[in-house]
This record gives C-alpha cells, structure tokens and sequence, in this order.
C-alpha cells in the first residue's frame, strides 16, 4: 500500500504491513519527494506497520533532516516498532509515540 | 541487489549510529530469518576459504596457507554445524513444572578484535556468532593483517546483504589504529567486546569499562605418561605443533615425559625429523626465538618453519629438521625457551616419575600459562583425571593433538571456536571456547510457583532463638 498523503495543516504519510527493503525501494522516490516539497510539518503515521528496515530508518533520519524547523513526528508507533527505534538510538530525535 | 562497499568512516559516532541501527533492525528477525542470514555467510566464507587462506599467509608471512584452510573451515563449516540448530531468538525454552521462561535476546553491538595469527578465521567465526544472535559487529583487525581481514568481512557482509540481513550488521575499521580502537571499547553504545589478542589489548577492553570475552596467553605442556602409546603420542605433537608453524596459542610449548620412556619418546621425535638441541645450540636460538628485554618471543620466529629459524639462530642442521627439541632444565625467566613461543620449538624435560612429571607441568602451566590448555598422553584413567584437577586450564587435551584440539570440533566434542576463554587465572571471566551462547542476554520469566513447604510453615518459628538449623529443617520438612 502506499503512502497516502493530506497536505492539510500538516503533510502526513501513511504507512502501513512490512517496511523491508524492497518496500522502501518501491515508495522512497515518491516519499522524499513529498517531504522534499513540503512546506508544512511532516508526519510518518506507522498505524499498522509490523516491521521496519534500515532503509526506513534512513527515511525517517531524511525526514527529520528535511523537516527542519517546521518540524517532523513519527505517530501510531506499537510497541514492537516503538522498540526498533528505541535500540537505533532515534526514539528522541524523531519523537516517536 | 545489495552492494557492500567500503567507506571511510573516521568518526566513531558513525561506527555506532550504523551499528545501533542495525541491531534495531535485527532485533525484529524470526529465528527463520536469522538462520539464513546465518547460513548464507557460512556459505560465503566456506566458497572462499582457500583464497582466504592464501592471502592470510601472503600478507602477514605467518604459518602455511594450507593449515590456514583448515583454520577457515574450523571457523566456517564446523562452527556453523555447532550453532546452526541453536535456539538463539524469542522463547528458546518453557518448562510448566518450574513455571520458568528463557527468553533469548541480543546482547548489542560487539567489537571484534582480530589477531595477526588468524585474521581471517576468527573474522569469520565472530561474524558468524555474532549474526547468529542478532549482534551487529564491528571488526577491529590487525594491522598487519588488515587485508586478508578486511576481505573475509566484505565476503561475509555481502552475503548477509543477499540474504536480507540489516545494514552495516558488518562492519570494519579502516583505521587500525589503537586509539580508534579504544575509543570504540569505551563508547556508551558497544555491548560488549571479543578481545582475541595479546595481554596488553585485553588488559585494554577490560579496562574500557565494557563487558569483555578475552583471551590468555598459553604455555601448554604435554605429559607423556608411561602408560601412553609412544609413537602414535610423538605424531600426534608433531601434526599439532607443525600446524601452521605453531601459531595456535593452543600448540604445546613443552614436553614433559616420564623417565621410563623418554628415549622411546626422543627415537620416535627424531624419526619424525625433530632436533635436539646441545647446550650451545640452546644459547643460540634463546637469542633468536626470545626477546630478553621484552621478557616474551620474539615476533620475528612467530610462524616461521623450524629450518629458517635454525637458520636464522646460525645452526648447522639438516635442511629438512621439522621440529627444535630444547632440553631445559627448569622453569623460569632463566630458561627462556620454557616460555611460549609461537613456532616449531618445543623444551624438553625428563621427569623421574608422575609426580615430577607433573610438578615441572604445573610450573609451566604457572609460568604464562594460567587458564588455557594443558594436554597429557596417557592410557590410565586415574592418572589423566589426578593431571587434569591439578592444572589451572579451561581444557586438558587428552590424547590429541593440542593446537586442533583445543579450538574444538576436530578431535573431540568441544565447541568449535577461536577464542578459547582462560578463567580468571588469565583475568578472564570464562574457560569456555566462546560460541554463539555467550552473546545472548537471557531472560526469564518466572511465574508463580509457591514454595509449599514455606507455605506451610509457621513463620513464627524463625522468631524464636532457641530453635536451631536442625530444628527449622525439621519444620519446614514436615509432611514433605
């Protein structure tokens, strides 16, 4: 499933089953061209996402570089994917829920 | 398609953002997962085991490449035989008598110290534990023998990326210095270290404040007891000690023989090509093998074959000696050829009987020996077992060659391993042959199972002075 976005107040991106690689490869174009071309704070929304991969944790870290200023959260994260980023070391820098 | 390359990662933060990374990602993986993961890079390794080899030799001039092969197998093949059914993820055991629950988890990113005698088999071993338990790994290798390490992690690496394990899972230093390395030990986020090297960089990671699986130095006597089978002893110290030119910390330093067949012992040293030394020819090699300054051996003879050291020591022997016999006549910093010396030399001692024989064993085995490898060959049970409760060694080889012996799997049922732990005589915290177990954190739950001879009790009873151990038991046993 790909991410959806609401370009409302906020940009939120929904993601959603297994972030492995070959997912990330699939969505990472057009998911760093919209935090890219958003001017409004971002939000990663894991409701339902199951496992995450190194190339999602680099979308994240991107995200959070990119955001900047206007801000980046990370929302609906369970306790198995809370516990990912929390071992990275990323749980503060991303502010993960 | 994952392509492993190799940057220059100067900045520790770096080295630990990668690694912290990984083990996030790594703590997710089924024991399915895993195991493939697992699987692919002893694939890997085994494929290249012989390319390996001969570049470990070519680059540091140490040992034969073709011992270096079996090195790599030992490292490949037969540790991934021993760990590969290992329950290493989740709930690895559940008992609903005892009520307990082992839940197995990693213990975090390792650091890996690779020493110049094996730089690529114990690459591959700690890689291999390592991924067994979900532990990213950063490999700190040998300067001189950066090359051959460093290609025996990207053959590894590259295969884990194939086989979907996480990013960086493997890495390895471009910069081999020693301060880097420190750094490393001492940083907030490295779990623990596999320290396989000389005193000084063990004494280093325990140092670091950072949990440390270290290694000892070895000065491993043989006992060659009246009852053993002479000849089929003598071959067995000769295809140990000759393995790879003597570079196993493992490989016997001395012989210690009980007088009733020491010149069946010396005919059959010399049928195999070995050379016993005169007293002369003693002093000359002291000067060549033994840095006295230094008080240990001399790198220089480290690996070498027992001819070019001869050479090397200005002694007229036959071009094809195999082994130098040493006789000595005691333990100590005056003997210095009683000490370890990593090449085809062995002392020699005759011992009036058993008991000397094994008096002058526990010199040596106390003279920068404490915690490794003792060996013995002996066909009287009593005997071997009276040697082994009398030496402070993790493994007392019997009746095996003790350099393959002690790394295990080969000539007896030890696990598999290049990192063979000396207890805390060697200021290690194990004796073990360090395997993938050791890098677990296990976890129990405990459910409730009441004591029911306590429930019983009158706790009151306690209170009372006057009732003794003896009285309480009797107690607390009531009706049970």
């Amino acid at each position: 499933m790909l991410p959806s976005c609401e370009p409302r107040e906020k940009l939120v991106i929904r993601f959603e089953g297994s972030l492995d690689s070959a997912k990330c490869a699939e969505i990472e174009t057009d998911v760093r061209g919209a935090v890219a071309g958003s001017s409004a704070p971002v939000v990663f929304d894991l409701d339902g996402v199951d496992f995450i991969s190194s190339a999602f944790l680099r979308l994240c870290i991107y995200g959070r570089q990119q955001a900047g200023d206007h801000g980046f959260q990370i929302v609906n994260v369970g306790p198995y994917i809370k516990r990912v980023f929390k071992i990275a070391g990323l749980d503060a820098m991303l502010k993960a829920e | 398609m994952h392509r492993a390359t190799v940057s220059p990662l100067p900045d520790v933060e770096q080295y630990f953002q990668r690694a912290s990374a990984a083990a996030a990602v790594f703590s997710q993986f089924t024991q399915q997962q895993t195991d493939r993961v697992v699987k692919a890079v002893y694939e890997a390794a085994f494929a290249h085991r012989v390319g390996l080899a001969k570049l470990a030799q070519e680059e540091t001039g140490l040992g034969k490449w073709q011992d270096k092969v079996i090195k790599n197998v030992v490292a490949s093949q037969f540790v991934y035989e021993d760990i590969r059914d290992l329950k290493t993820v989740g709930i690895i055991s559940e008992d609903p008598i005892t009520g307990i629950v082992e839940i197995a988890q990693p213990v975090g990113p390792i650091l890996a110290i690779i020493p110049v005698t094996n730089p690529t088999s114990t690459a591959i071993f700690k890689i291999l534990i390592a991924l067994k338990t979900r532990n990213p790994i950063i490999l700190s290798p040998s300067r001189k023998a950066k090359r051959s390490s460093d290609e025996a992690a990207q053959i590894c690496y590259r295969a884990a990326l194939e086989a979907d394990a996480p990013e960086h899972c493997v890495q390895w230093l471009d910069d081999c210095s020693r301060e880097l390395t420190q750094a490393l030990m001492g940083h907030k986020c490295l779990a623990l270290i596999l320290a396989t090297g000389g005193a000084g960089l063990v004494k280093s990671a325990y140092s670091s404040g950072t949990p440390t699986l270290g290694v000892g130095a070895g000065n491993v006597p043989v006992c060659i007891e009246r009852s053993a089978d002479v000849p089929f002893a003598v071959e067995q110290i000769m295809i140990s000690k000759l393995f790879d030119y003597g570079t196993i910390c493992a490989s016997e330093q001395a012989v210690v023989v009980e007088k009733a067949v020491a010149e069946e012992v010396a005919a059959e040293f010399r049928k195999h090509g070995a050379h016993f030394l005169s007293d002369a020819e003693v002093i000359q090699l002291e000067r060549v093998a033994f840095d006295a300054a230094e008080g240990v051996m001399n790198p220089a003879v480290v690996g070498q074959p027992a001819a070019k050291i001869a050479r090397m020591a200005g002694l007229d022997l036959p071009a094809d000696v195999q082994l130098l016999l040493a006789p000595q006549g005691g333990v100590g910093p005056e003997w210095p050829l009683s000490s370890e010396v990593l090449a085809p030399i062995l002392a020699w001692y005759v011992a009036e009987d058993f008991p000397s024989a094994v008096n002058l064993c526990i010199d040596l085995n106390f003279h920068g020996g404490i915690g490794h490898t003792v060996s013995i060959f002996s066909n009287d049970d009593a005997r071997i077992k009276e040697f082994a409760a009398l030496m402070n060694a993790g493994r007392i080889m019997v009746n095996t060659p003790s350099s393959q012996g002690a790394v295990g799997g080969i000539y007896n049922m030890l696990h598999p391993s290049l990192t063979l732990g000396c207890g805390t005589g060697g200021k290690n915290i194990t004796t073990d042959n360090v395997t993938a177990s050791h890098l677990l954190n296990i976890q129990l739950i405990a459910r409730r199972r009441e004591n029911q001879r306590l429930k019983q009790f009158d706790l009151n009873l306690y209170y009372d002075e006057s009732l003794d151990a003896a009285a309480i038991t009797r107690a607390f046993n009531k009706n049970f």
